[in-house]
């Protein structure tokens, strides 16, 4: 189970400020990822779509 | 947390739902389009047969199986699919011609794909699976059983034979068989 640094400030290192520094600029990174690997994911299917899918013709 | 921190980090997850909705949006329509405007759609017919009986009598007997022009010139390819092999082992149908494809099985579920093409269909015991393809490229085409149906399963494949128009020359039944050509 997790706790919050408000609950057991003494066992925790990191202090309240270096703590609101990591969390401001950690999505920022997630964001730079998830945008890339998700932006290559729907480049990969348009291709295939494209490329592949469409060509191949007509099935009903 | 900082209140100010916890709103910057909620409004980076509203921005990020907003790309994957735009994403899916993308996709959605470009599946509407495939639908709509090429009409590639999932095989939905809901046609049933009885398996224990198919192989005597009815349309899926083995006289009556492969390629049949039918007498209002439609071309109808049928197949059975069993454990572990198609009858017959290979149909051959008229290139950019439009061609119904039927398939039914006595045993267990198969499916079948046709390389190079979407034509792709499960068969279900019980059912009758039917694909309408145009085929654009001449040659033998694989294809494969691509459910996995038993310890024979890799073995079980069939060619559709896709030849010109004016080489797709049925007899005077209406048959088209791979042999005769």
């Amino acid at each position: 189970m997790s706790s919050s640094p408000h609950q057991h400030p003494p066992a925790d290192d990191i202090d309240e400020a270096a703590l609101e520094r990591a969390l401001e600029a950690t999505p920022r990174g997630a964001l730079a990822l998830s945008g890339l690997t998700v932006g290559l994911l729907l480049l990969a299917w348009l291709l295939m779509y494209a490329l592949v899918f469409l060509p191949r013709g007509m099935v009903s | 947390m900082a209140a100010q921190t916890e709103e910057a980090v909620l409004r980076s997850e509203l921005r990020w739902v907003v790309v994957v909705s735009g994403v899916i949006t993308v996709i959605m329509l470009a599946v509407l389009y495939a639908g709509l405007v090429h009409h590639i759609n999932p095989p939905s017919n809901i046609e049933t047969i009885d398996p224990k009986t198919l192989h005597l009598t009815g349309e899926f007997t083995e006289g009556n199986l492969g390629t049949r022009v039918e007498a209002n010139g439609q071309i109808t390819s049928r197949v059975v699919a069993t454990q572990f092999a198609f009858q017959p082992q290979c149909i051959v149908l008229p290139a950019n011609k439009r061609v119904t494809l039927r398939f039914a099985t006595p045993d267990v579920i198969h499916g079948i794909l046709v390389a190079g093409t979407n034509v792709n269909t499960m068969i279900v015991p019980g059912y009758v699976s039917q694909v309408h393809t145009v085929f654009t490229k001449n040659g033998d085409l694989l294809m494969p059983c691509h459910e996995y149906c038993g310890l024979g399963h890799s073995q079980m494949w069939a060619t559709v034979r896709v030849v010109p128009e004016d080489q797709f020359k049925p007899g005077p039944d209406g048959r088209a068989t791979c042999d005769a050509r």
